[in-house]
């Protein structure tokens, strides 16, 4: 049986008066690559910043089990100073121990290919190459979690598959990934699990593709009217036995893209 | 509360190196200082390095004025040449003309009004001038009608020797050592004015670049809020002690002599000032997203502190008034308060106590007000903060 890593149980969380988050429960295990699906406003990066313990006053509880490193959607960097000395502040504060500390911020800078720039200071890097930057704070410290709010954001086609091999080669290390992206392929490509939320609320937690085949999509006459409806297979499937004369249309949904736009 | 001494430390270095780097350190640590001094170094020499002066007077009631006075200040010599005019009109030409630098009339009532009249392109005249028409007019005054020592005492009436007495002994007095508290006042206020431009900026600078979410990942707002102030302490102490170190030649120089109870006492009360302000603003700069925002609203709170500057001499002259102790039980004006009360008197212990105990009840609730609002301010990205919705957040924490 695989272990949890991260166990999220009953969690809603008001802003002032406005629910964003609805009861959300869900799972991740150890290894494994955790998609976060939803549109603007949806809640992910809420339930992200949540996990990573940046906001707290919710009710219900998340619990993690294990060294979180993050990468927070809104980017940000100290922009005066030069990057290995951001590097080693962020690598202090996250722990790292003083004799480990500059070999890991070479590593990365050498995996992520901008070793050249290790004494620029960050306002004078491309964005691209500072997000990378970023990404290095997250991960300097060997975390046993990787938090991921939209990692692809801002990155050329090259930058992303670059990104996309890093992330499956942590995993292939056991490390635990959870990601939130509106980038649909690479969900698919790379998550081996999805949650979507709406306006607050789980509407679908599981594999993609259990996920797309629980789903149906059904087109049939009410009363005179064309009803369309998004739902769950069996629940489509008892309407067609229903209304079998009325049917106009009837789909057995396998595209998450798909799904996702019903959704809005 | 979760602290981590190894945190809070890393998150003051970065702090201190990053504001040390500053162009703004630089300039208000070493070059305004420097720049006041050499102008009021300057100034005073502009002021006695003056050859000559042609003064020309209009004398009816009858002192007895020289052709000439030589002044000595600051180790120079100035001339004061005394040119009588018979019209009052063609002084007053001569004064436009810069013929002459002033016109003195002195009226022939002069002993029923004391009335003099100087006539001058500025508005201002020379010290130098009037200070030697004052001495000539007293040598005139008292001329045959006393001896030469009750003439030297009219000059000088008070070689004044000051001893504080209490029940614990007697102490002798010094002009400049009952100025060192003012001093330290004024130091005080400067150091607090300081850091609340750099804590301002500092925080936003944090919040404008999207640092804080990060920094609350690797962090509780306890240590990043506690790392904060510890490092802005330490640039603001630097600061004091360049500005001290420059003083400490100067203290040497007069030999002034300080009781180490006053001594004891001011570094008590500024800690705990320093405390105090650092805590409150980093909580309040947190709220703000824009320094123009946060500026106009923390003006008040700076301003606070100017109340016992404003009233040093009340609290100086009568430092056991009802108004004194109320200052001093005020968290915002007890430290200037209780140190230049202490300099004129002194306090009785339970007022110490009192106000000591008040003080750390406040640093303490300050602490505590000020991790909320951070909390709830570093993720806060709302435009056109102002007081009402600071206040609403206030209550609400």
């Amino acid at each position: 049986m695989r272990k949890p890593k991260i166990v999220v149980k009953n969690l809603t969380k008001y802003f002032g008066d406005k629910k964003v988050l609805d009861n959300i429960s869900f799972e991740v295990y150890e290894g494994e690559i955790f998609g976060l699906l939803g549109h603007n406003g949806a809640g992910k990066t809420t339930t992200l910043r949540i996990i990573a313990g940046i906001i707290e006053n919710y009710s219900g509880s998340v619990d993690v089990y294990g060294k979180i490193g993050y990468l927070p959607e809104e980017r940000g960097l100290y922009r005066d100073e030069k990057v290995f000395d951001v590097l080693k502040f962020f690598g202090k504060l996250a722990g790292v121990e003083k004799d480990k500390l500059v070999d890991s911020i070479n590593y990365w800078l050498n995996k992520l290919k901008i070793q050249q720039y290790k004494n620029f200071k960050v306002k004078e890097l491309s964005k691209g190459n500072q997000q990378k930057v970023q990404f290095i704070v997250a991960v300097i410290h060997d975390p046993d979690i990787l938090i991921l709010d939209e990692p692809f954001s801002g990155l050329d086609v090259a930058n992303v598959n670059l990104l996309k091999n890093i992330i499956l080669e942590l995993k292939e290390k056991g490390k635990t990934i959870i990601l939130s992206t509106h980038q649909l392929e690479k969900i698919e490509k790379l998550c081996d699990r999805i949650l979507i939320l709406k306006k607050g609320k789980a509407i679908h937690y599981g594999t993609i593709e259990n996920i797309c085949r629980k789903m149906a999509y059904i087109e049939y006459l009410e009363n005179g009217k064309i009803v369309k409806k998004e739902l769950p297979y069996k629940d489509a499937l008892n309407i067609l036995k229903e209304n079998l004369e009325h049917v106009i249309k009837f789909e057995v949904r396998y595209s998450l893209e798909e799904l996702f736009l019903v959704e809005e | 509360m979760k602290l981590s001494i190894k945190k809070i430390l890393t998150i003051g270095k970065r702090e201190v190196m990053s504001n040390i780097k500053r162009k703004q350190f630089l300039i208000a640590t070493i070059i305004v200082p420097i720049v006041i001094i050499a102008f009021s170094i300057i100034g005073s020499m502009m002021m006695f390095d003056i050859k000559e002066i042609k003064v020309g007077y209009v004398d009816e009631f009858g002192v007895e004025i020289p052709n000439k006075v030589i002044e000595n200040n600051l180790g120079k010599n100035t001339t004061i040449y005394f040119l009588k005019y018979k019209n009052i009109e063609k002084g007053k030409e001569d004064v436009i003309n810069e013929k002459i630098n002033a016109l003195i009339v002195i009226p022939k009532n002069y002993l029923d009004t004391g009335k003099i009249i100087i006539y001058s392109t500025t508005k201002s005249p020379n010290p130098l001038i009037t200070e030697t028409l004052n001495q000539l007019l007293i040598k005139k005054l008292l001329k045959g009608k006393v001896d030469n020592k009750t003439y030297e005492r009219v000059i000088n009436p008070m070689n004044l020797t000051i001893y504080s007495i209490s029940k614990k002994g007697f102490e002798k007095e010094n002009f400049l050592s009952q100025l060192l508290p003012v001093g330290f006042v004024f130091l005080l206020y400067m150091a607090i004015s300081s850091l609340s431009g750099i804590i301002v900026s500092s925080v936003i600078e944090e919040k404008q670049n999207r640092i804080m979410e990060l920094l609350l990942c690797y962090s509780s707002a306890e240590n990043l809020m506690f790392g904060k102030i510890l490092g802005i302490s330490v640039v603001g102490l630097v600061q004091i002690g360049i500005w001290v170190m420059v003083g400490i030649p100067l203290l040497l120089t007069y030999a002034v002599k300080i009781s180490l109870y006053t001594i004891i006492l001011a570094m008590a009360y500024f800690i705990m000032g320093y405390l105090f302000y650092s805590s409150l603003l980093c909580g309040l700069s947190s709220l703000f997203s824009h320094p123009k925002d946060a500026s106009q609203l923390m003006s008040p709170i700076i301003l606070i502190q100017l109340l016992p500057i404003m009233f040093m001499n009340t609290i100086m002259v009568n430092p056991n008034h009802y108004f004194a102790k109320i200052l001093s039980y005020i968290p915002f004006t007890a430290p200037y308060t209780v140190v230049l009360r202490a300099s004129s008197t002194n306090i009785p212990i339970t007022d110490i106590a009192l106000s000591t105990t008040i003080m750390i009840i406040s640093i303490i609730i300050s602490f505590l007000l000020s991790i909320k609002l951070f909390k709830i301010g570093v993720l806060l990205y709302e435009e056109n903060m102002n007081l009402k919705k600071v206040l609403k957040i206030i209550f609400k924490a």
